[in-house]
């Protein structure tokens, strides 16, 4: 008997075939989604599995002195983290860590038996631990260089400098001012690693070296900032002034040799400075009133404006009526006929007062606007204030400012702008711009820096050379504890009245004295401001000697020598 | 004893045994064929071995130069630390406090007078002008730092 053939045989066949093609087909077309279509994502995310990248911070540029001494830099210490489940042995490794992060071996023991994924054991790690920590290879363990900035000369020039913070941001003066530029571009370097984290070197990745940023190079000499600050700590302690702010310029260039003020804080513990106010830069973002010492200004304006001659006179009878406000001189005395020469040298508010209404207004508040009064210097660092000047069709100005304003009251100045004004009487009446910045320095060679404002003629340089001479005569005649013995110096004093609401402080003043020398060559201007001093509140007795102290040191480490040496012709 | 015929020419007047290869009329000798496939096969042997010996060169130079690539990218971040920490002790060294410190106890004191001396044929007239300008900042001089960094620029884009 022969067995039936199966009817359904060539079917089940083929719908076995079809499923077979058809799943075959799903396959192919599963492969081709996951190989073609997620190719790319897939390939990433198994680069995420072997392939680190790593950031390679850049080094801040450096500030530099005018002699290239560091006054800020960057260094590198090391952050030291842990994935605990990478740690074989907790208790060895513990002992092993423990000598170099200066920890006690239990805690990092503790630490390295947690379940967390990865954990930071220390951070600021030395250099020198942090190489030995990378020389060991522990297994589990990781360091990480992160650069730091510090400031090698501590609290030196800290108002100029400003500081950077953790999070690598920077705060005032240059670091501020030249953040953009110091700041660099990090690079990175990549490449596959095991599954501890190792590199593998079988294959090249990726390596873009950091390129660090520029060195700044700026006019500051560190070794006058340092004798600056060293004669402004003792001339606070001396006439028990509770601040203060010197400014040594070179006039001929608007270079700022050395800005300090009292109290100062140090730039690489910013952190526990308190109160905030104290990071402000006074030199520029303090305004105080300049009493006598703008009576330079009103002299320049009047000899400048043709109005007087330094031989003109006129009679000082102790007061004078501008705009219903009397005006007096500081001791409340007249001294009958004088000229402009004494005019100075007495520091007389009433002949100041006389010549401001004598010129107007108008060429007078010109002049102050020339001078750079009411405008900010700029200078190339991060804060300054342009100062307060009213000027004629302010709601704020009255008739009686023209008198006040001529021997510094009723205007708000920096100290910066007012030894910049003075500087231009020393270098032949041109106004400079104060600078810093000197040059960047890249890998491809220096980079000079222009400033920011081009320099500008407010007076004639006859009018400047007469008037330098007349401050000759003041300092000569009045004003003795500002004299460097054989030196020819020229200089005004001021003594300022502090304004509270309602008036002025009865009691308290600002001391101050500005001042340049050699007179016919100048190369060093110095403005020296001490606030409510206690000993006596006279510029003349507590400024002056600062000045003169100052200068002395100044001609001996420039190299100077004195009038009868240097003048003589050989 | 006479040879078993197994076969014979359809003609019948030539013995050709049955046992023995036969050749295709005009194709190859069986065995000149075996010792073409030999050399055939030899021939791809040496082929594969040479290109495997140079995959391996290749291979090992690569890994070779990438150890040392990955050493010289170590060394030239180690320098920069270095290097940063030098001249961070350099100019703490330099700060006025700590030189006169030391200068004190070698018999250095500041000057309180200065005396000048007249000396003929001085250059006169330019006072204190000297020490007021800037140390000029010299172009950079390729050292060891710009060597280290031109070898790693060689190693990436394979000049030489």
């Amino acid at each position: 008997m022969t067995a039936a053939p199966n009817p359904g045989t060539p079917g089940r066949l083929l719908v076995l075939g079809s499923l077979t093609l058809g799943f075959a087909l799903l396959l192919f077309l599963r492969l081709g989604y996951w190989q073609i279509v997620r190719r790319p994502e897939l390939i990433e995310l198994g680069q995420l599995e072997y392939y680190r990248e790593r950031t390679i911070p850049a080094q801040r540029g450096s500030i530099l002195d005018r002699h290239e001494t560091l006054l800020a830099g960057d260094i590198y210490a090391y952050e030291v983290f842990a994935t605990p489940r990478d740690v074989p042995s907790p208790e060895w490794t513990a002992q092993q860590l423990a000598p170099l992060l200066g920890q006690p071996a239990g805690r990092l023991w503790e630490l390295l038996r947690e379940e967390a994924l990865g954990i930071t054991l220390a951070k600021g790690v030395p250099l020198e631990a942090g190489d030995q920590l990378q020389e060991l290879s522990l297994p589990g363990i990781g360091v990480s260089p992160l650069p730091q900035r510090v400031y090698p000369q501590g609290p030196l020039a800290a108002h100029l400098l400003g500081f950077v913070g953790a999070d690598g941001q920077a705060f005032y003066g240059l670091e501020e001012a030249y953040n953009s530029l110091l700041l660099g571009r990090p690079g990175s370097r990549g490449g596959e690693r095991d599954p501890a984290g190792a590199a593998v070197p079988v294959v090249y990745g990726s390596f873009v070296p950091a390129a660090d940023g520029p060195s700044l190079v700026v006019s500051l000499d560190a070794t006058i900032q340092a004798l600056v600050e060293e004669e402004l700590r003792r001339g606070l302690r001396e006439s028990g002034a509770e601040s203060g702010t010197i400014i040594v310029m070179d006039p001929r260039n608007g270079q700022i040799l050395a800005m300090a003020s009292q109290p100062a804080y140090d730039p690489n513990r910013y952190f526990e400075t308190q109160p905030h106010e104290l990071f402000a830069n006074p030199a520029i973002s303090q305004v105080y009133e300049p009493g006598s010492v703008f009576k330079v200004v009103t002299m320049a304006a009047a000899l400048d404006s043709g109005l007087v001659t330094p031989e003109s006179t006129y009679v000082d009878n102790g007061l004078i009526m501008v705009g219903g406000r009397p005006i007096y001189n500081w001791n409340r005395a007249a001294y009958g006929q004088v000229n402009m020469t004494q005019l100075l040298a007495q520091s007389l508010n009433v002949g100041a007062a006389t010549l401001s209404t004598r010129m107007g207004p108008e060429t007078f508040y010109q002049y102050v606007q020339a001078f750079g009064f009411g405008e900010t210097s700029g200078i190339d660092l991060a804060g300054e204030i342009p100062g307060l000047l009213k000027l004629p069709g302010d709601p704020s100005w009255h008739e009686s400012d023209l008198g006040t304003n001529a021997f510094g009251q009723g205007i708000g100045v920096t100290p910066l702008q007012m030894i910049t004004a003075v500087a231009s009487i020393a270098n032949g009446g041109q106004l400079v711009t104060p600078q810093l910045g000197l040059q960047l320095v890249t890998p491809t060679g220096p980079h000079p820096i222009e400033p920011q404002m081009p320099r500008r003629q407010v007076i004639k340089p006859d009018t400047a050379l007469t008037l330098a001479h007349m401050l000759e005569e003041g300092i000569r005649g009045e004003t003795v504890l500002a004299q460097v013995p054989g030196y020819s110096l020229a200089g005004k004093t001021g003594t300022a009245q502090i304004p509270i609401p309602g008036g002025y402080d009865p009691i308290w003043t600002i001391a101050s004295f500005i001042g340049f020398g050699p007179r016919e060559d100048p190369q060093f201007i110095i403005l020296v401001k001490l606030d409510r001093p206690s000993v006596a509140p006279w510029g003349s007795v507590v400024a002056a000697p600062v000045f003169s102290r100052i200068a002395q040191q100044l001609f001996s480490y420039l190299g100077i020598p004195p009038d009868d040496f240097r003048l003589v012709d050989r | 004893m006479a040879t078993p015929r197994t076969a014979l020419h359809p003609q019948g007047s030539t013995y050709i045994p049955q046992t023995h290869p036969r050749r295709a009329k005009g194709g190859p000798i069986p065995w000149r064929w075996q010792a073409r496939t030999l050399r055939l096969a030899l021939l791809a042997l040496g082929l594969a071995s040479l290109i495997g010996w140079f995959n391996l060169t290749q291979a090992t130079q690569e890994t070779t130069t990438v150890i040392r690539w990955h050493q010289l990218a170590s060394q030239l971040e180690a320098l920069r630390r270095e290097n940063a920490q030098l001249r961070y002790e350099i100019a703490h060294a330099g700060e006025l406090a700590v030189l006169r410190r030391r200068a004190g106890p070698q018999g250095f004191a500041p000057p309180q007078q200065t005396e000048y001396l007249f000396l003929p044929g001085y250059p006169q007239g330019s006072w204190g002008r000297q020490g007021l300008e800037a140390t000029p900042t010299p172009a950079p001089e390729v050292g060891a730092w710009d060597r280290l960094l031109d070898s790693l620029r060689l190693l990436l884009t394979g000049e030489s």
